[in-house]
């Protein structure tokens, strides 16, 4: 599970914040943006004026600037004091695509924070690796809201991808102050290999012992339909039936298991590169998944026995793209 | 203090569930959580999945609901070798007639007992959960309504027995609960061991209600007042198992309302005339055990896991 | 930092801005020359155009309106040097500002223009207070300055998430709570005297009010003023309204045509015995832009940075530029001045070729009278029995304005009795001068203060009385007795006293529009006095009060930095409290129920519901179950069953709740 991150307010927080899991404390920076500094000249200005005329109303009105710049800062860092902010499970992408790690952002006041702008920040290296700008995210948030936003991260390489430091940062309500704060969040993104290769299929494996039957429907004898279910494979789906405004339905087959294919690391071998070889599994196993073929996977370290559908596919790619790779946990 | 006719209904009813439960009660010996849980799955119109081991009194708990209510009872016992056409009907030629007739299968009966219901193949499982779905059958074209109240309470042994299919996720959202009934204690299994024959107590229960009177009973549970503050603390709930990473999958909408009408049924068991969040604890464990799943420790109960959800979420 | 000067600005923020800086712009136009308003009005336009309507405008695209608008630029320049002759200078200067917000405006495309746009209407708006510094001005200002605030919000609220209506709240929210911390530094920042570098020529303009030059209709055209000349408070009771005659500039040239005032010869002043109990008061005195300052005679020490000169006027050091206050005391009863050759001979003075009638008939009358009282009195005799008119518009006076009024038209203002009476004194050999000033008092009972409004300016003589010194005759009295017992408001007709005809001849409704103006002249008074006025004097006459006599500038600022930082904490703690979701009243009234369990030691859980919490309460302490059961099913039925109508009823029973009464009681009991 990972951390929430509550950012820091000056004044201490209720102990309502204490029911949700435990709350890492990040502190909120501020500082004046460069319209800020240009209205200090500006007040500064007036306030020479005020003085050598000795006008009354010229004082108020230096001084009401002065002190709307000062309630301006206290509202700015408002906007982001006593947020909460936490990591949700990350979708896995494709090597090359762009990630995006959701960020949840609570607003447990009863003050909305509009305008509030969360971009990556990545080491100087990351950036450089990239070559490609992060694009900052803006989220308006109600009183009383949490709302989840994607924060864009370009993939290049397969493994896991972990989520750099974001910063998020408001200027409202005036645009004078600037508050800012670090996000560390532990979140990472499984990135699979980038599907290539144009080897054919391995052959495929005789039918594996009975009691099988529930997860390897996908041949030849037609067996009826039923609803469809989100892994069902789009091949069986009858077309015909939707033509006629009837609700998705699957084709269901009771078949022998002939299409069953064990994908293994052999099979792959003869690649030059790890990362070659991964591409080509994975190549595989997007056409397997989507041909209704029953596969399996093979690679030192991971086994996984033929079967089917959206899990199944995702844990062999999740295999794939944690290849080699240790991690901690 | 004046009572409004709301009100009195509700404590007539109240009191007449007692009654039922307390007939229950007599032949399911240390349980009475259990069937005030099953009994609230049934005002609520849901259905209701119960797994545990065989042996520790799934069936008789499905025969004394039935018989108590007065309703006609099916049991059909689930295995590899059922067909769909088993539990639906089929239609047979008739040589006098000449035409087919429909021979309806058991689900045509009020309470449904669908034994083992994991050891069927998918398809025959999906037939089942699909009537219960829609209260209707087709079958060859022609819509059948099944009768009214409909009741199916299935029990699944724990999935790792062998020769299981075990229901899906999807599949299994429909019930609106899951129960676990749980070895006896020690006291309710000496009444037990020393007591009668429970099969042939079953034989005396004579019903307390009738069929229409639940029908009745169900309509005024609907009716239970659920406030804007329980609403809010309902919310709260499903955000939170949705926002937190410690489940797989938050809770869905349908989980949402199965939570709502299971609470309705219980406040109106309690004789609340409004729905408190205590009712919501009560039957949160059966309604999320079988819905919600912890990321990081399998084993945890569905107990343990509402458990946990209830004590994270304050009472707004 | 980031940069994010590429964000460009949106329409509906640039529409805020316009309508800001158009407001700030406007009382602007009135006083500047014509063209002026229009052409930043059109500038203006065309930007807005621009976004609305896509019209094209000057930027890279199109180089040819670039041109146009470098030579609108140019232009706009010369047209202000042309009309000011001058580019520097308030109202120069404030045209100029006027004309940069119509360009920036024009030329606003991106995020630092924006902000440089609103700054300079933040400036525009500072001019304004240049000219006027009124309640209305200030709160129009006020209101141009939250328009100001709020496109900069909808700037910064990028993806307009927020509506109208809730932008400018915000900005009202952000300027109520700028009010504290302004009032702060407004009191106490240290000020200084006098300017920082020279003031341009045209700071202070025109101002209407007695001059020193009396000519027929120079005093008659105040009358229908009705601006305040100067505030009095009084210690006790004010004289009564024939004694108060306020002093102005003392004329004793007479040209034939004009009392003019003469360069003051001496300063040392003429002695004065006074006697009686003296008045004490205190003047706030509206800018004049002269010096002399008004006094109810006669007055015996001038006040600060003043002094009186030979004839007994009282002037001030500098042009009174500004609205200042000062406290004097006056003898109702006093003799003024010795016998002094050179100032007979002035007084005697009388031009060449002039009233030549007049001059017959007081020499006829100082051939018959012994004495010069009795020529006094033949005189004001004269006004009073012969057929002579107290007249607002008296006839046009072609001719020897003096003869042409003794002998021809009779009808006169104090002026004209003023003036020939003098001539006619002087002619008979008996010194005499003219006196300018006020007559008469107002009172505004809503500040408890007395006005002395411009049209009650008046025009009197002094005669030289051997043994009595200079005596007050005054000869409109001897026609008008009604203006000096009554004040002006007695003698003028009463449509002249400014009450709109709507207000008709019902007394009632006179009343009532009287007692508005005098409210409003009451609020103006302390706007003037704590606001406008508010300056070193002021600022150390608060400071006495919180016991600090004297200060210094390092001093004053330290406590104003202490003082502001207190309140901008005090600001902070309250803006940076959390703000929990809008509470339930039930849900306050039971977290109150639970404090008071809490504090024997029975404290609710999150989590728990209020049944399991009264189940609990009960099995701890068996003697509350009762009354917490009680309080729980109020409370479920208010809160889980809607009943609203129990809420009384729970108010009532958690208010009354107190467990450790009834633990005690129980106890004792059993």
């Amino acid at each position: 599970m990972t951390e929430s991150i509550v950012l820091e307010r000056l004044s201490p927080a209720r102990g309502d914040h204490a029911s949700v899991s435990s709350l890492i404390r990040q502190r909120v920076y501020i500082l004046p943006t460069r319209p800020g500094f240009l209205l200090c000249v500006a007040m500064f200005t007036m306030l020479l004026g005020a003085v050598n005329y000795n006008n009354s109303m010229a004082y108020i009105l230096t001084f009401l600037l002065v002190s709307v710049f000062m309630v301006c800062m206290l509202h700015t860092y408002r906007n982001l004091a006593g947020l909460v902010i936490s990591g949700a499970k990350v979708k896995p992408v494709f090597a090359g695509e762009m990630a995006g790690f959701p960020v949840i952002i609570d607003n447990r006041d009863g003050t909305p924070c509009p305008a509030l702008k969360l971009v990556c920040h990545p080491s100087r290296k990351a950036k450089r690796a990239a070559q490609q700008s992060y694009q900052p995210v803006m989220v308006n948030l109600q009183a009383s809201q949490w709302q989840q936003v994607e924060i864009p991260a370009p993939t290049i390489n397969r493994g896991l991808l972990p989520l750099e430091r974001v910063i998020i940062s408001s200027c409202f309500p005036l645009g004078l102050f600037r508050a800012w704060s670090y996000i560390h969040l532990e979140e990472q993104c499984v990135v699979y290999p980038k599907p290539a290769g144009i080897d054919q299929f391995p052959a495929p494996v005789a039918a594996q012992e009975q009691g099988q039957e529930g997860v390897k429907s996908g041949a030849n004898d037609f067996a009826g339909f039923r609803q469809y279910h989100p892994g069902d494979s789009i091949r069986n789906i009858a077309w015909k039936a939707l033509a006629r405004e009837q609700p998705l339905l699957v084709k269901r087959f009771s078949g022998d298991g002939s299409h069953t294919l064990m994908l293994a690391w052999e099979d792959v071998g003869h690649l030059p590169d790890i990362e070659l070889r991964l591409s080509q599994l994975c190549r595989w196993i997007l056409l397997a998944e989507n041909q209704g073929w029953i596969y399996g996977l093979e690679i030192p370290g991971f086994q996984i026995d033929p079967a089917q559908g959206t899990l199944h596919k995702n844990r062999c790619l999740e295999a794939l793209a944690r290849y080699g790779i240790h991690h901690a946990d | 203090m004046n009572t409004s006719p709301q009100e009195l209904l509700i404590t007539h009813t109240y009191k007449e569930i007692d009654a039922i439960i307390a007939a229950s009660n007599r032949i399911i010996l240390g349980k009475e959580h259990a069937i005030r849980l099953a009994l609230a799955c049934l005002f609520a119109r849901g259905h209701l999945l119960i797994e545990d081991l065989p042996g520790v009194g799934k069936t008789t708990l499905s025969h004394v609901l039935a018989s108590s209510l007065g309703l006609g009872f099916q049991r059909i016992q689930f295995t590899s070798d059922l067909l769909p056409a088993d539990i639906l009907g089929v239609s047979i030629y008739s040589r006098e007639t000449g035409a087919f007739s429909f021979h309806p299968g058991p689900i045509f009966a009020q309470v449904i007992l669908a034994d083992e219901i994991n050891r069927a193949t998918p398809r025959t499982q999906s037939a089942l959960l699909e009537a219960m779905e829609e209260q209707q059958v087709t079958i060859e074209g022609e819509t059948r309504l099944l009768p009214e109240p409909f009741f199916v309470i299935a029990t699944q042994n724990p999935s790792h027995q062998v020769g299981t299919f075990p229901l899906p996720e999807s599949q299994l959202d429909r019930f609106m609960m899951r129960i676990e009934l749980g070895y006896p204690d020690s006291g309710a299994e000496r009444e037990l061991l020393m007591g009668s024959d429970r099969r042939e107590l079953l034989k005396h229960i004579r019903p307390v209600i009738k069929p229409e009177r639940l029908i009745e009973i169900q309509h005024l549970a609907g009716k239970i007042h659920a406030s804007s503050a329980l609403l809010d603390y309902l919310q709260d709930l499903l955000e939170y198992s949705r926002k937190s990473n410690e489940f797989q999958n938050g809770l869905s909408p349908r989980a949402g309302l199965a939570i709502l009408h299971a609470a309705k049924s219980w406040a109106l068991m309690e004789g609340h005339a409004e729905v408190l969040p205590e009712d919501i604890q009560s039957i949160l464990p059966g309604v999320i055990g079988h819905r919600l799943h912890s990321l990081e420790n399998l084993n945890t109960s569905s107990k343990g896991l509402a458990n946990h959800l209830i004590k994270q979420v304050p009472i707004p | 930092m980031q940069t994010e000067s590429a964000r460009s600005v949106d329409t509906l923020s640039l529409c805020w801005l316009t309508a800001g800086i158009t407001l700030a712009i406007l009382p602007h136009g009135l006083r500047m020359p014509v063209w002026l308003l229009p052409l930043t009005l059109a500038l203006v336009l065309w930007r807005l155009g621009g976004g609305l309507k896509n019209w094209p405008l000057p930027d890279g695209k199109y180089w040819s309106l670039r041109i146009l608008q470098l030579l609108i630029m140019i232009g706009g320049g010369m047209g202000v040097y042309i009309s000011f002759h001058t580019l520097v200078g308030r109202e120069a200067g404030s045209a100029l500002l006027v004309l940069l917000a119509g360009f920036k405006i024009l030329e606003t495309r991106h995020e630092r223009d924006f902000y440089i746009a609103a700054f300079l209407g933040f400036f525009v708006i500072v001019t304004n207070f240049f000219v006027s510094e009124s309640i209305t001005t200030a709160i129009y200002m006020l209101l141009t300055l939250l328009v100001m605030f709020t496109a900069l919000i909808t700037f910064n609220d990028h993806n307009q998430s927020l509506n109208s209506l809730t932008r400018i709240k915000t900005a009202g929210v952000l300027l109520l709570q700028a009010m504290p911390v302004m009032l702060v530094l407004f009191l106490l920042f240290p000020r200084i005297n006098g300017p920082l570098w020279g003031m341009p020529q045209d700071a202070h303009a025109g101002l209407m009010g007695i001059d020193d030059v009396m000519e027929p209709g120079s005093i008659s055209r105040l009358i229908h003023s009705n601006e305040v000349a100067f505030r009095v408070e009084f210690d006790g009771t004010p004289p009564e309204n024939p004694k108060l005659y306020w002093r102005g500039p003392v004329l004793w040239y007479n040209d034939g045509r004009k009392w003019s005032r003469e360069r003051v010869i001496g300063i040392e002043p003429a002695p004065l015995e006074t006697a009686g109990t003296p008045v004490n008061y205190t003047i706030t005195l509206e800018p004049t832009s002269q010096r002399w300052l008004f006094m109810l005679e006669m007055a015996d020490k001038a006040p600060a940075d003043s002094y009186f000169v030979n004839d007994y006027q009282l002037l001030a050091q500098e042009p009174v530029n500004k609205r200042i206050r000062y406290e004097l005391s006056s003898y109702p009863e006093y003799a003024l001045g010795k016998s002094n050759a050179y100032e007979i001979q002035r007084a005697l003075q009388l031009p060449d070729n002039f009233h030549i009638r007049t001059i017959a008939l007081a020499q006829s009358w100082a051939n018959e009278e012994t004495d010069a009282a009795s020529i006094v009195n033949r005189a004001l005799r004269m006004f009073n029995e012969q057929n002579f008119y107290y007249s607002l518009t008296p006839p046009l006076l072609t001719g020897d304005n003096v003869d042409d009024f003794l002998f021809d038209t009779r009808q006169g203002f104090c002026e004209h009795y003023a003036g020939a009476f003098v001539v006619l004194m002087r002619a008979a050999g008996i010194p005499a001068r003219v006196i300018a000033g006020y007559q008469g008092i107002s009172f505004n009972p809503v500040g408890n203060y007395y006005i002395v409004y411009q049209r009650d300016a008046h025009a009197w003589a002094e005669v030289w009385l051997d043994g009595r010194g200079w005596v007050r005759i005054d000869p409109t009295s001897a026609v008008a007795p009604e203006r000096v017992q009554q004040g002006i408001a007695g003698a003028l007709p009463e449509a002249i006293i400014d009450v709109p005809a709507v207000f008709g001849q019902i007394q009632l409704s006179r009343n009532m529009w009287q007692n508005l103006r005098n409210t409003w002249d009451a609020v103006n008074n302390q706007w003037n006095q704590w606001v406008i006025s508010y300056g070193p004097d002021r600022q150390a006459l608060l400071l006495k009060k919180f016991g600090m006599k004297e200060i210094n500038l390092q001093l004053l600022a330290v406590i104003l930095v202490i003082i502001a930082a207190i309140v901008f904490a005090v600001i902070t703690v309250w803006l940076l409290r959390q703000y929990p979701p809008a509470r339930d009243p039930a849900r306050q009234l039971y977290d109150y129920f639970c404090r008071k369990l809490a504090r024997i030691g029975i404290r609710r859980m999150p989590h728990e519901g209020p049944l399991d919490f009264a189940a609990r309460v009960a099995r701890k302490q068996g003697l509350l179950a009762d009354i917490v059961n009680e309080i729980t099913s109020l409370y479920v039925s208010v809160r889980y069953g809607s009943q609203v109508t129990k809420l009384a009823a729970l108010k009532k029973k958690i208010n009354a709740f107190q467990p450790e009464k009834i633990l005690r009681i129980k106890t004792a009991r059993s």
